[in-house]
């Protein structure tokens, strides 16, 4: 066994394994052991919140766009400078990072546990039990009961109405992911309307990848992206994090984002006007405002 | 540009995290299914099954013999001039043993995978499946008679007695089926843990032999289906069961997943001689001849022992993990493990560890 599997999967299919003697549900087990795991990375998540938080309150101190505007032709001396105002205001950009890549493993061994606990074959069954603690008494309860609601969590999920399979987790997977990242999206990340146009396409790409693999994999793969994208809203949200706004969507909203795209492409093809005042706009509090302000000069072009 | 590269690589990136996480769960493996007539071994692995030839270890052939799509592990079934086999993608073949083009029949009822080999009686054909059901099949045409859900996937061969089914269940429990209508004969007899291996029936004794993940082995009559007697030797805690046992000079032996071996005696269970835990291992033991048997562990070593207990040699298949139990013919000893060299290995009966033949299938 490797270090992964002794540190990680191990432990986690036995707590998932506990849990399911416990409440005698597979599919009740996987959704109290993924908000147990939320739970137990709060501490990871806040941590994340309040270095998103203070890079956005970075984005906006008179002194940050200052030198933005100043250097913003000196990539070099701009970043020395950028890391004088990080030392001096206590932050590294990193940090917001440093909790997600901490979080990786565990959602990985989450995932990995939830997938080992749903052994079908033969050996399947044989590694499940190999890894299960000696002292735990679990392995009575193997092979894991897959039923769940109407599905089995060892297969692909449909409902079938009127014989028509309808994968109800993959839409809901793509539903709650397109809300989370929606949401929770940072308001200054559409500040550069290239940035902005980026993000509006993960925004819709990654909700539908997560969709993709929820229809193709297991049942109980894809019940664990839709709790886990439920809880993370919610976590968020009790931190105030979640801009709710942002899912109303309005004809002007509809309008600005077109713009954002057209300038985009504008952009893309050379226009260095448009470049420039792209640039000039980076440090602009959001998309909206960004599009709003270029409209008027791409109209007196 | 720039955003066009920058939207690609954080996809890949994302990406690369997801399937990295993905690729980590267990995949669908299975162990390959063995068995031979006199003549010839037939061997599912992957994607085929292919005919062998005892006498050289040459390919005769392989069905299918072009890309069709098939998985299959579970041995296959002799039934006079044909052979029943299922695949993992949902379907039960019959075909001609000497040419597998000419098909009797093929079923696509099932909708889950068949990973054990089927039981054929009267004229019905057996077959578990992991779609919650055992089905039974008009072994001439293939149609189906009855089917019989239970709440776990069935993986292991059934065993037909009469006009009786004995299947094991992973919902802890040996099933008693009629065998025309599939409805419950007795009650099922209720055991310790998921009934993995497949029950073994001496008609000398009468009684009926499996063991299951829930630390036990138990004899089972055959006419009351009420346990016999239950295994309570010097092996203070058995590990999993997943094969069956063998029948050797008037000694039942099993071995439990950690390689602990117990001789008893078939009538009352009561213990003639253990070995512990000689490797893991999920294969079986097969008997060689009337004095010694084999065991392959899961490292891919073999021991030939006596009948008691005496060993007489041991070596080792390289690289190799072992999961099927070895199939004994009148001349060959037969392994066929994964990961190694060869998928096939033939040892004479007399073996010195060197096999007469190996067998790969060519591209």
């Amino acid at each position: 066994m490797n270090i992964w599997e002794l540190i990680i999967v191990q432990p986690m299919t036995n707590i998932l394994l506990v849990i399911t003697m416990l409440v005698k549900n597979f599919g009740v087990a996987i959704i109290l052991f993924t908000l147990l795991i939320k739970l137990l990375t709060i501490p990871l998540t806040a941590k994340q919140v309040k270095s998103r938080r203070e890079m956005a309150d970075l984005q906006n101190d008179p002194q940050y766009k200052k030198i933005m505007e100043k250097y913003k032709d000196d990539r070099e001396k701009l970043a020395l400078e950028q890391q004088r105002i990080y030392k001096e205001k206590g932050i590294s950009p990193f940090s917001s990072c440093l909790p997600l890549i901490l979080q990786m493993p565990i959602i990985f061994g989450l995932y990995q546990a939830i997938m080992r606990a749903m052994a079908s074959t033969p050996v399947e069954l044989l590694k499940l039990e190999r890894i299960i603690y000696p002292f735990l008494d679990v392995n009575k309860i193997i092979p894991i009961q897959n039923r769940f609601l109407w599905m089995d969590l060892g297969q692909p999920e449909r409902l079938y109405v009127f014989g028509i399979g309808i994968p109800v987790l993959a839409i809901l997977v793509v539903l709650t992911s397109w809300l989370q990242t929606k949401a929770m999206e940072t308001p200054d990340a559409g500040g550069d309307a290239s940035v902005a146009a980026t993000t509006n396409s993960m925004n819709l790409m990654m909700p539908l990848f997560m969709g993709y693999l929820a229809y193709q994999y297991s049942a109980g793969l894809a019940l664990y992206f839709v709790i886990s994208n439920l809880s993370t809203m919610l976590i968020y949200a009790l931190m105030g994090e979640m801009n709710w706004k942002k899912l109303i969507p309005s004809k002007k909203d509809e309008v600005v984002s077109k713009k954002v795209i057209e300038t985009t492409l504008i952009s893309e093809d050379n226009d260095e006007e448009v470049q420039e005042k792209q640039i000039k706009s980076s440090a602009r509090p959001s998309a909206r405002s960004a599009a709003k302000k270029m409209r008027p000069k791409k109209m007196k072009k | 540009m720039k955003t066009k590269y920058l939207k690609i690589l954080l996809l890949a990136i994302i990406s690369l995290f997801l399937l990295v996480g993905c690729a980590g769960g267990p995949l669908a493996q299975s162990t390959p299914g063995l068995n031979a007539n006199d003549t010839h071994v037939f061997l599912s692995a992957v994607n085929k099954v292919y005919k062998i030839d005892l006498e050289n270890g040459m390919e005769v052939w392989r069905y299918p013999a072009d890309n069709t799509r098939m998985v299959t592990y579970a041995p296959v079934m002799f039934q006079d001039e044909e052979f029943i086999f299922g695949d993992m993608f949902n379907k039960l073949h019959k075909l001609n043993i000497d040419n597998p083009l000419q098909k009797s029949w093929e079923s696509t009822d099932a909708k889950g995978w068949y990973q054990a080999k089927v039981a054929e009686s009267d004229g019905i054909v057996i077959a578990p499946n992991t779609d919650r059901n055992i089905y039974a099949f008009n072994s001439n045409d293939g149609s189906l008679l009855w089917k019989h859900e239970d709440n776990f996937a069935f993986i292991s061969e059934p065993l037909i007695i009469g006009q009786t089914v004995i299947i094991s269940s992973q919902n802890h429990k040996i099933l008693f089926l009629d065998l025309k209508t599939g409805n419950e004969k007795d009650q099922p007899l209720d055991m310790q843990g998921a009934v993995m291996a497949a029950p073994y029936y001496i008609e000398e004794t009468g009684y009926i032999y499996v063991g299951s993940l829930g630390n036990e082995f138990i004899a089972i009559d055959a006419k009351s289906h009420k346990i016999a007697w239950r295994y309570d030797g010097s092996i203070e805690k058995l590990s999993g069961i997943w094969a069956k046992p063998i029948y050797l000079q008037g000694q039942l032996i099993f071995n439990d997943d950690k390689g602990n071996i117990a001789s008893v005696d078939p009538y009352s269970g009561k213990e003639n001689w253990v070995m512990l835990e000689q490797g893991k291992m999920l294969a079986g033991l097969a008997a060689v001849n009337d004095n010694s048997f084999i065991v392959a562990a899961e490292d891919g070593s073999i021991k030939l022992f006596d009948i008691d207990r005496k060993p007489l040699l041991q070596f080792n298949i390289e690289k190799a993990t072992i999961y099927t139990t070895p199939l004994v013919t009148e001349k060959l000893i037969l392994i066929a493990p994964v990961g190694a060299e060869y998928t096939l290995y033939a040892y004479p009966i007399e073996t010195t560890g060197m096999p007469q033949w190996t067998f790969k299938p060519t591209k």
